[in-house]
């Protein structure tokens, strides 16, 4: 029975990205071009408007208007026309404010309250055009000309960071955090050696297809990456944070109260006009906006916990070999109440189905380096580490990896943990 | 009918020795253009296969019979390996083309020529 | 996060390339129709004009009935183009200019076609329409095509899919299967992946 070949690849897609460039451009161009004609002139009304002169004035009518109906949805504006004197002229006017003036009617009907016939209000007129002027010098319903200006100026740029998107070389490694917070970057201070070559995990590699003899045809593989790209970890290697946790409380911090400030500020007009399916719709940005501010104050916490440095003898061991590790904690190690330095070697393997994707871990090797309560230990302290020669060295495949890391784990009663690991390369033997 | 052999009975590899064995067909159809060897390894188990073609060798025209041996240069690595979520898997496949047949046979490529057993120890350090 | 330093005890279980319920054979998996077989089912697809949606939750087979279509339609020779909905806008607008491309009278089979935005899905209608092209999706819900199947699973299935993938001398499994199949509520997929677990630690032979 012909039976499929394991090494078959599956349907592959191509993507064609001049015709959505082509679309992201013109959706960029009708945004700016919406933005232009709906958003810029009663933007730019606004800010000549502080210019204005503002005078009294007689409300000669006060109604509300239904404007149009789609549906059950109906759209209404206070209908409002008043007198008022300028340059000794009298003046009539029926202009609200900047912008559309329509909402809904209980909206509406508000306002045509506030500017009941016959009452003397204030309202604004232009020095240069007397003719010009309004009562209130705001913006209402910017909701729609915003989502018409925002629709295709979002689309149009998701489309052309998509096609313009460049291909990004996959990292052999990637060290993780150490040291407090978990968000903090670990930076190699390795010796370069040789430049890396990545080797594409699924890509097929055709090889040279020489004759070896008359009779046997030979062929050299492709390096195994783990081999080829081993010499930018060998020697001493350093661990430290990169990014200061002031830095990443700030950054979190200046980040959270921009999002509240942009949100609030949308926020503020469908609470006035008291839409509640605005309000509604919008509440999962609220929700984020308090979930940012919780995060910088978590990581504000983990100001006060020690960070951790860690220092390799080696960061690329052949099995069977062994390297020193020297740790030292920063800060207020009393805070710790016991710290644990375990070196581990670790399955991951990812499945995708759909839009699940699920990466199971399993620990296959545990060594523990130090395990202690004692503050002048959790000082400083080093060790020698032996990797045993019978185990699996470090593999990443795109969906498969086995990894080693040193795993920091330290329990700080009340506040958060000081926690954070960092990988390092376990080489087959033979090639150092 | 393509049938692949191996020179080690065993099929067990360390991982500095070749590969060397035998592709023999019979009953091809004048329209197989090649047969391929491929040397690959894939992985099994929780997660979904990783698979890498490291090697290809192309024996053109086949005709209806023939054998041709091969010699693929040790690969280096990685180890073939198992443990509860992964297994590394090595293997040679043949395949003709345009696909019709194709013929597979696994091996371990370890020190030792054994897997490499990764399971749950753990230990203190001295 | 805290991290178990303390694995299982010593044992090594079963190796991952030996668990019947590794990827690769859970995925070799026949599609087990509950009435009719692929000829009855062909000729309803055909009687759709190819365009269709196998529905159904996660983890009921949709995706495997997808790749066993793909199959049977290409040595139909039908020509064919499957592909998975990415979940990014900007990557489905270009799933839409590819299928744009589309020879016509092929037959795209979408994965995961619930990912589509609204204005994408109809995008994709119309396009479909335009060129005359088929269309079979997987969704959870049947919203915008005629249901060409829906996926259902049962405990029933359940044993006869346990019966193909565990050896034969296997034992004890049908009670943790049951459980299984109860707590993920009929999500096969998951099934075999807690059974994957209970293989691999040894604790089912």
């Amino acid at each position: 029975m012909n039976r499929r070949p394991l090494s078959e690849p599956k349907a592959a897609s191509a993507f064609t990205r001049f015709v959505p460039l082509g679309i992201g451009i013109i959706l960029l161009l009708i945004g700016c071009g919406l933005f232009w004609s709906m958003l810029l002139p009663p933007l730019r009304q606004l800010l000549q408007s502080r210019n204005w002169v503002a005078t009294n004035c007689k409300i000669l009518q006060s109604s509300v208007e239904l404007v149009q109906k789609k549906g059950k949805a109906e759209d209404y504006r206070p209908r409002i026309s008043y007198e008022y004197t300028a340059n000794g002229n009298r003046q009539t006017s029926s202009r609200f404010s900047f912008g559309s003036s329509i909402g809904k009617r209980s909206w509406a009907e508000k306002i045509s309250d506030q500017y009941k016939t016959g009452t003397n209000q204030t309202c604004y007129f232009d020095p240069a055009n007397p003719s010009e002027a309004v009562l209130r010098r705001d913006l209402h319903e910017l909701g729609t000309p915003c989502f018409a200006c925002g629709m295709p100026l979002f689309l149009g740029y998701f489309l052309l960071s998509a096609c313009l998107r460049p291909v990004k070389p996959k990292k052999q490694l990637s060290p993780h955090s150490l040291g407090n917070p978990t968000g903090a970057e670990l930076r190699r201070e390795a010796s370069q050696q040789s430049p890396a070559t990545n080797q594409g995990v699924t890509s097929p590699r055709p090889e040279s297809d020489e004759i070896f003899d008359s009779q046997t045809k030979r062929a050299t593989p492709s390096p195994y990456s783990e081999r080829a790209n081993w010499q930018s970890f060998v020697g001493p290697q350093k661990f430290k944070p990169t990014a200061t946790r002031v830095e990443e409380v700030f950054y979190q911090g200046v980040f959270a109260l921009i999002w509240n400030i942009v949100i609030g500020l949308f926020y503020y007009d469908p609470i006035k006009r008291l839409d509640w399916l605005t309000i509604l719709f919008m509440s999962p940005l609220v929700f984020l906006g308090i979930f940012f501010i919780c995060l910088a104050f978590y990581k504000f916490l983990k100001l006060f916990n020690p960070i951790v440095e860690l220092a390799l003898s080696e960061g690329a061991v052949p099995l069977g070999d062994s390297f020193d590790v020297a740790w030292e904690l920063k800060g207020r190690v009393s805070r710790i109440k016991e710290l644990v330095i375990s070196v581990v070697g670790e399955e991951q393997a990812t499945y995708t189905r759909g839009t699940d994707t699920i990466t199971d871990k399993k620990v296959f090797h545990t060594i523990e380096l130090t395990r202690t309560s004692a503050a002048t230990e959790m000082q400083f302290g080093t060790a020698t580490v032996a990797i045993p020669p019978n185990t699996m060295h470090s593999h990443s495949g795109e969906k498969n990896k086995v990894v080693w890391k040193i795993i920091v784990q330290g329990e700080v009663p009340v506040f958060p943990n000081v926690q954070g690991e960092s990988e390092f390369l376990v080489i087959p033997k033979g090639v150092a | 009918m393509i049938a692949l052999k191996l020179d080690k009975p065993k099929l067990h590899y360390d991982i500095d020795e070749p590969i060397v064995g035998e592709v023999i067909w019979d009953g091809l159809t004048e329209r197989c253009d090649l047969i391929e060897l491929r040397l690959l390894w894939y992985t099994s188990g929780k997660g979904d296969r990783d698979l890498l073609v490291i090697a290809r060798i192309a024996v053109m025209k086949p005709g209806v019979s023939g054998k041709q041996r091969f010699h693929f240069d040790p690969p280096g690595g990685p180890y073939s390996f198992s443990g509860a979520l992964i297994s590394l898997v090595w293997a040679i496949e043949a395949v003709t083309v345009p696909l019709s047949d194709s013929q597979i046979i696994e091996f371990t490529l370890a020190p030792s020529g054994n897997e490499v057993r990764i399971g749950a120890t753990s230990g203190i350090n001295a | 996060m805290s991290i178990d330093l303390k694995p299982d005890p010593a044992t090594l279980g079963c190796p991952a390339r030996l668990n019947p319920l590794a990827v690769l054979r859970t995925d070799a998996l026949q599609f087990q129709f509950q009435q009719g077989d692929w000829e009855s089912e062909l000729e309803k697809l055909r009687r759709l004009n190819f365009r269709a949606a196998i529905v159904g939750p996660k983890g009921r087979g949709k995706t495997t009935l997808l790749e066993q279509l793909h199959t049977r339609l290409v040595d139909l020779g039908h020509h064919c183009s499957r592909r998975r909905t990415p979940s990014a806008k900007a990557d489905q607008a270009i799933l839409l200019t590819e299928t744009e491309a589309l020879p016509s009278s092929t037959i795209l089979l979408l994965d995961s076609a619930e990912l589509l935005t609204r204005t994408n899905r109809r995008l994709l209608l119309l396009t479909v329409e335009r060129r005359n092209l088929g269309l079979v999706v997987t969704t959870h819900r049947s919203e915008f095509l005629p249901t060409w199947i829906e996926c259902r699973t049962s405990s029933e299935l359940l044993h006869s899919l346990l019966t193909q993938l565990l050896p034969r001398e296997s034992s004890g499994w049908e009670a943790h299967a049951n459980a299984a199949f109860r707590k993920h509520a009929g999500n096969i997929r998951e099934v075999f992946r807690e059974l994957y677990d209970l293989y691999a630690s040894g604790e089912l032979v």
